[in-house]
Order: C-alpha cells, then structure tokens, then sequence
C-alpha cells in the first residue's frame, strides 16, 4: 500500500470538529475508472480526511494526470 | 479518421519530400545532407552520404553534368551551389581503394557487352547484389567513351583504378572480345545464354546498334532477357542512371518478380517540395574553376551557402508545431495512432490538446492542409470514446457554464419593445476584461444606429467545440438560436472575432453583423491627438480571413490618431494567443511560450481586436490594447497605459456586474438573487490573489467551501498557526482552504485543489 505523508507533515494538524489527533489510516482514492487504497492522516476519531498541500500538488497531480493518459 | 484519410491528409503535407537538388539528380545524392556534413567538418560523414548513390565517385565526381545545381533553388536569386565540386573534393579525401559491401556470390550469372559508363555502373550495382558478373570489351581496355575526356579532366589513370577497383570486387573483365564474334546463343529449354561456353541469366548490351526499342523504365529491349543501353547518350549522369535502371530491372528479372512496379521515383523528377526564398539573400558561388579539386576551407564554405531546404512554413508562426520538433505529417500518424490506440499510454493526449486549432497552419500551408479540423475530430472522437482527460478543458468548459448561466446571460429586447431589428451580441470575455466598454458600445449603438437595438448576453458556445464537447456545443447553439427567435429573429450586431467566426460557421441561419464595420462607417470624430503613436497590429484568430473587419479596424485605428505596424504573420496568416482550442487550459506553459514569441516580434506595444488576445499580452508582460479600451479612452493612447488585466475570478465578476448595471440602467430591474455563498466575504492578500490565479482556484469555488464547513463543522486546525483546513467537492475539483475568521468574513492563507476523490468514512 502506498504512503505519501510522513508524519511531520501532520503531526501539528488535528480534527478541530473531535479536538482529535490524526492518525496514519487505509483510505480509499478514485479517479476514473481506478481506484485505490493510500495511507492518509485521518481523524481518530470521525475519520476526516486531511491532504497536505504538498501532497496535492505533486504526488497525487502525477497520479492524476497518468491516469488521465490512460 | 481512417487509414485512408490519413495518407490522404498526409500527402498534402510535402515536408518530407526531397529538395530540389537530389530531385534533379539522376541518383538521388541527398546533396542538402551531404553538404550539412561538410559544413560540419564531417568530411567521413558527408563521403558515406555521397557513396551511398554513387557508384563511381572517383570518375562521377569529375564528369556528371550536375543537374543539381541549376536545380538548385539558390540558382533563382544567385548561383545554385555547385555540389559536383564539393564531390570532387570529397572523392580527393577518400580512400581509393575502399571497396564496398556485397552480398556473397549466388550461383546466378549475368553478362556485359561492352565496358562504357552504363555497364560500369550496373555490374558494380549487380555485383553488389552478390550476382556472378562477366564483361566483355571488345577493347584491351574498359571505359569506352569514357576515354574520349581529355586528361585534365578524366584521367586514364582514373579509369584504371577504378576498373582494378572493380576487379576486386570480384566482377570479370574480358577483353579483346570482338562484340561481333562473341556466340550469343540461346538455349530452348532453360532460356539461359550461352557466351564462350558460359551461361548467364540475363544480358545487357551497350550500344547495339540492331536494337531499336529499349524500354526508358526498365531498359530491356524486345527481347526477353536482354537489356541495352547507349554508350554516348546526351549526359554522362543520365548514363550512370541508365545502367542503374538496367541492374534494377535485370535483378527483378531474376528474381522473377514484376519489372515495372513502384519505379516513379527512379531518375530526375520536379520536387513538391516548397522553400520561401522570402528571407534568403542571394549568393555567389565561391568556386572559381570547377575542372580543379577545391581546398578544404573554400568547400566548406560553399557547402556552407546551402540554406537546408525545407517547407516549415507552418512553424514559422505556430509555437505548437516548433514545440514537437516536427510538423503535421508526422503529428497526423501520432494523432491516428493514439486514437486507435487500444491499452498503454496515450502519449499524445497532451499534444493534442495544445493545439489552438486556429487554422494558421492551413492559411500559411503551400497545399493548405486542414489540420486544424483534425484536432477538432480528434477531440470530439476522445470525448465520445471517454478518452478525453477530464482536466484538459475542464476550466474554460466551467467559464462556458458561467457565461451561459444567469449570472450573465441575458436576451432583451429594448424597454418597450416586444422585439427588435438588431441585437448587441458582446462575446463573453469583453464584458470580462472591460466591462465599461459594453456599456459605451451599447449606448452609441442605440444612438447612432438604431434605436431598436437589443442586447444578447452568453456564450457563443465555441469552447465547448474547441473541447471536442459536440453535445455541449449544440446545446449552447440552440439555446442561442432560441433567445435570438425570442428577440423576434433580430441582426447579430457582433464585437468579437472569435464569435463572429462560429457564427458564419456554425450558425448559418442567422443574420450577422461586425460590430467594427459599424463603428468605421459611423460618423463620429474621435479624439486626435498632435502626436502620432504607434502600434503593432495584432489580428485575432477569430478574424481570419475577414477582410472587410480587418480592414474597418485599420481605418478605426488610423481615425483615433493610431499609425499601425504589421505583424511578419497578419490578417489571414495571423498567430493565435493560444486562448484558441482552449491550450492555455491544457498546456499553460506552451501558451506562455507562445505568447512570448509572438510578443516579441515587435518592441511597439500591441493593438487588437479580441479581449483574450488583449489579456493573454498583458499577463505576460506585453503592452496591448483592445480597440474599444482606446476608442473610449483615447487618453491611453499617449499614456501607454493599458488597461488592468482582471484575473479569473474578476473576470467572473465583471461579467455580473455588466449584467446588473445594464439591466437596472435600461431595464429599471434588479438582477435575480445569487446564490447565498456569493455573500460570503473573502481577504485576501494580493500574493495569495496570485497563487490562486496560477492554480484557477476562483473565489466562488473557495466562498463555496467555507459555506459548507459552516454548516458541517468539519475541518482542521493546525495547533502552530491556529489556521483552519476546510476542503470541499462542489463539482469534479475538491478544494482545500486555509483560513480564519476575520471581521464580518475570513481571510485566506493558501488553497490548492485535487481531482482524485476521497472516499471518506463519515
Ligand atoms: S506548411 Fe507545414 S503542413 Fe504544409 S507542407 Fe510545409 S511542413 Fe507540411
Ligand atoms: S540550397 Fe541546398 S538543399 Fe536547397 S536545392 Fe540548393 S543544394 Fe539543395
Ligand atoms: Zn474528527
């Protein structure tokens, strides 16, 4: 399973709905006819999702933009 | 497109065809090849280029006739490069005794009457092809006629070697053999001829005076099997070229296949090749004695003159074509093979995207190659297939909706009146880059032309064609056909070229007019100004091959004081600003090269007609006017001071805002409720303004997202910055957004977007 986000990347976020820590979890990303799963920092506690901006921008634009081509 | 298609599409593109100087030549030298080489200082690379055609170099290089250069295309405009020279040169360089490659001997005879140029050349061609080959000379030496140049020309010696040459290269020399003593016979069964005991195949002989008719093609007399030639023919290449023909034919002979088939580009032929001498000065030949072998340093430097023919005309104003280093032949076959495609990577999506599909290429194009409408099927084909990459167009597919929705559109007859004669039809990226200048123009046209003047506010729908969105498309047409049958079916008063070009078209059953024509016959006086200043013209795509609107902005131009300058590439040759096929949105960074290029082809600040054109200058830094900015507030015009470029966001805005002063002012209405996220209000530091142009994020897609953070909860906070994180889906684009509150709204820190899509768990 691929893991994009090191854990000083979020280690100073938290979930300001639950005043909760986030944790590295399996979660499920699509696009197009694929998907698959990634190890994201998620709330312990509801489960929101959070994407750092690096993260977005690079990895998952490439990822995009492979796929596309597909 | 079908394979059938495609080779027709292609043979219009004549890029690959020869220049004019290896068409010339008998044996196809590829002269422009070789003398690249030379003035490279590849002496080793230029001789094997000129091996590769010529059979005899040593006596080739000092004899041919050198159809090449009259040929040549320099020959127009000065003197054609004399490339016999530079052989000669070449010839002077190399190894003498160099043989060449050849397949090992078959068991397969063939034979030679005579030992002329023709037979040289066609038993050095045969032997090659690893065929047992015998020649009989009648002399007690080989050559012929070759023997009749004098000395300083051809010497003996020349010959000799190069016979001893062929000797080594295993071909049979007989001499003394008396032509007319020689017993041809022919056996009955196996058809072989028999000469001295020895059987051939096939046989060729020079200069027989009994045989009347030689095929020009192939070189075989009526009689099966036997081949000729003339030993004294006009020209000492078309010799050479004769005996090919004949080594040609007799090896089909043998191999029993057919002799006639696919030999159209054997011998000299005119080339389709086209190459402007537009910008080549002429140029002298810098050899002063041809019959003398030239130093190395006066053979560079006349190989040097060559201008490397080529046709191009299509790259010269078109940055897409230079960016894929190649030109529409070959863009055809990638186009046709990443459509067929079935698995793998398309590879050329990305191309095919950033195509304007302006129609420059067909304008400038000597055979006038559609390939503009090749990308547009193209597109159309990967969007129906589902092939098309969702983000290429996306943004400006989103514009389209925009302009298309009631925040802008709008279709009204003027106050009063049921229906109308005429209807103002703006575009939508003018009411987005210059908002007033509608309003003016509105004013003047209800003024100074008719008081039954409408207006007409959307999209003409030519985005969603230019993204190969054909249902999109036709969507948009009829809701246009219906506002304008709405209006009482009213005349198209028109401002924009891009539109006007989709109308002619696409909608051929409505009644149009340019707005620039109306302008030019209008009888107003606009300021003048003592200073003349001026600016370079910058056609639009969209006013390709509309002369009267071409013209009527010149006279508009000169009337406000302006003196115009012409682009190298104007009017129906023009460069697209690459907002064209929408490649700004598929490739941003081909669309800035573009513009730079363009940009810099004159130090005057640019005039046009297109808002787009206008605002793709400006962001990259180049001074441009619209006309109407200058028409309105001619003061710029010697303050050199354009107008601000709105970025995405403003340009949503200003497109609201006309519409809501124009209907409160001519209309006494009040524009619908927006939706309520528009109310939200936003800081944002003019940096952060940046970073969200670069990325296209607009303030409604963030405005969009806080609103849904307000009513859910969720979002992060970061415990460093006490920033908050939100992220939003409200279409295909997930926006995150980092914020606080701030006064009666919120100020923004970053924002970025993705398209994957999270499944997340709440
Ligand atoms: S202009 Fe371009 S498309 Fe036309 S023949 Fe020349 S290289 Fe080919
Ligand atoms: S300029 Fe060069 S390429 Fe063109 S015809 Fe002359 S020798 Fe050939
Ligand atoms: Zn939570």
């Amino acid at each position: 399973m691929a893991q994009y986000v090191n854990n000083d990347e979020f280690s100073h976020w938290r979930c300001d709905k639950c005043n909760c820590e986030l944790e590295l979890k399996k979660v499920v990303v699509s696009y197009l006819e694929g998907s698959f799963p990634v190890d994201l920092p998620v709330c312990k506690n509801c489960g929101q999702v959070f994407i750092p901006e690096s993260l977005a921008i690079h990895k998952m634009l490439e990822i995009e933009q492979q796929m596309e081509d597909k | 497109m079908d394979q059938q298609k495609l080779r027709m599409l292609e043979s219009y593109c004549i890029q690959e065809e020869a220049p004019a100087c290896t068409a010339a030549c008998p044996l196809h030298v590829d002269a422009r090849l070789m003398l690249r080489q030379l003035k490279e200082n590849d002496v080793e690379g230029a001789l094997k280029t000129y091996r590769k055609s010529v059979p005899l170099p040593s006596i080739l290089s000092r004899i041919c006739e050198a159809p090449c250069q009259k040929k040549c295309r320099l020959a127009e405009i000065g003197d054609g490069i004399d490339v016999r020279s530079m052989e000669l040169f070449l010839d002077s360089q190399s190894d003498r005794s160099f043989l060449p490659t050849r397949l090992p001997l078959k068991n397969k005879k063939v034979a030679f009457l005579g030992s002329g140029l023709d037979v040289l050349t066609a038993a050095y061609d045969l032997r090659r092809k690893g065929y047992i080959t015998q020649i009989y000379e009648p002399a007690s030496s080989a050559g012929g006629f070759l023997r009749n140049f004098s000395e300083t020309v051809l010497p003996f010696q020349i010959i000799d070697d190069t016979v001893s040459l062929l000797e080594k290269m295993g071909i049979e020399f007989h001499f003394s053999q008396p032509i007319g003593e020689l017993l041809i016979q022919r056996k009955s069964d196996s058809g072989r001829f028999v000469i001295k005991e020895d059987e051939f195949i096939c046989v060729y002989i020079s200069d027989n005076q009994e045989i009347r008719t030689i095929d020009p093609i192939t070189r075989m007399t009526e009689g099966n099997g036997i081949f000729g030639g003339s030993a004294g023919p006009e020209f000492w290449i078309e010799q050479a070229a004769d005996g090919r023909r004949a080594a040609i034919s007799m090896d089909r002979f043998i191999q029993n296949v057919s002799m006639t088939a696919s030999r159209s580009d054997e011998g000299s032929y005119e080339t389709r090749l086209f190459t402007s001498l537009a910008s080549v000065s002429p140029s002298h030949s810098l050899i002063q004695n041809s019959q003398v072998t030239p130093d190395e340093e006066t053979a560079r430097k006349e190989a040097a003159r060559c201008i490397q023919c080529t046709c191009m005309e299509c790259a010269k104003g078109c940055e897409f074509i230079r960016h894929y280093e190649a030109y529409p032949r070959v863009y055809l076959r990638q186009v046709y093979n990443n459509i067929s495609i079935c698995t793998g990577l398309r590879q050329k999506n990305n191309m095919i995207n950033s195509c304007s599909v302006c129609g420059q290429c067909e304008s400038v194009c000597p055979n006038h190659l559609n390939f503009q409408d090749v990308i547009r099927e193209t597109r159309q084909t990967m969007v129906e297939t589902k092939k098309m990459p969702p983000s290429a167009f996306d943004f400006a597919l989103r514009d389209m909706s925009f302009s298309n929705s009631d925040a802008f559109a709008l279709a009204k007859s003027p106050e009063g009146q049921k229906v109308c004669s005429y209807v103002f039809f703006p575009g939508c990226q003018l009411p987005a880059s210059n908002p007033s200048a509608v309003e003016k123009v509105y004013d003047l046209l209800q003024e100074k032309f008719s008081e039954s003047t409408g207006l007409l506010l959307r999209c003409c729908g030519i985005i969603a064609d230019w993204a190969g969105e054909n249902g999109k498309f036709q969507q948009a047409r009829n809701e246009l056909l219906q506002e304008v049958k709405f209006l009482g079916n009213p005349e198209l008063i028109v401002g924009c070229p891009g539109c006007m070009q989709t109308f002619r078209n696409f909608y051929p059953e409505l009644k149009i007019r340019s707005l620039w024509t109306i302008l030019d016959q209008m009888d107003i006086s606009p300021k003048q100004h003592e200073r003349v200043q001026t600016f370079a013209i910058h056609d639009p795509c969209g006013a390709r091959y509309q002369t009267e609107d071409q013209d009527a902005v010149r006279s508009l131009a000169g009337k406000l004081g302006i003196q115009v300058e012409e682009l190298p590439l104007n009017r129906d040759n023009t460069s697209c600003c690459t907002y064209g096929g929408n490649a700004w949105n598929a490739n941003r960074s081909l669309s800035d090269a573009a513009v730079d290029a363009l940009a810099a082809e004159n130090c005057h600040d640019y005039l046009t007609y297109c808002a787009m054109c206008r605002d793709f200058f400006l962001k990259r830094g180049k001074n441009a006017y619209h006309l109407l900015d200058l028409f309105f507030e001619p003061d710029r015009i010697i303050n050199a001071k354009p107008m601000p470029r709105p970025d995405y966001s403003m340009r949503h805005e200003n497109r609201s805002r006309v519409k809501k002063h124009l209907l409160k002012k001519y209309w006494r209405e009040e524009m619908n409720a927006s939706e309520p996220y528009e109310k939200i209000r936003l800081f944002i530091s003019e940096e952060v303004r940046e970073l969200l142009e670069e990325r296209m994020i607009l303030l409604e897609d963030i405005q969009q997202v806080i609103d849904q953070t307000l009513e859910t909860g969720n979002r992060m906070i970061n415990t460093q910055t006490g920033h908050y994180l939100a992220h939003a889906t409200p279409g295909h684009v997930t926006y995150w957004i980092e914020y606080l509150p701030k006064e009666d709204g919120f100020q923004i820190f970053s924002a970025y977007s993705h398209r994957m899509f999270i499944e997340e768990a709440n």
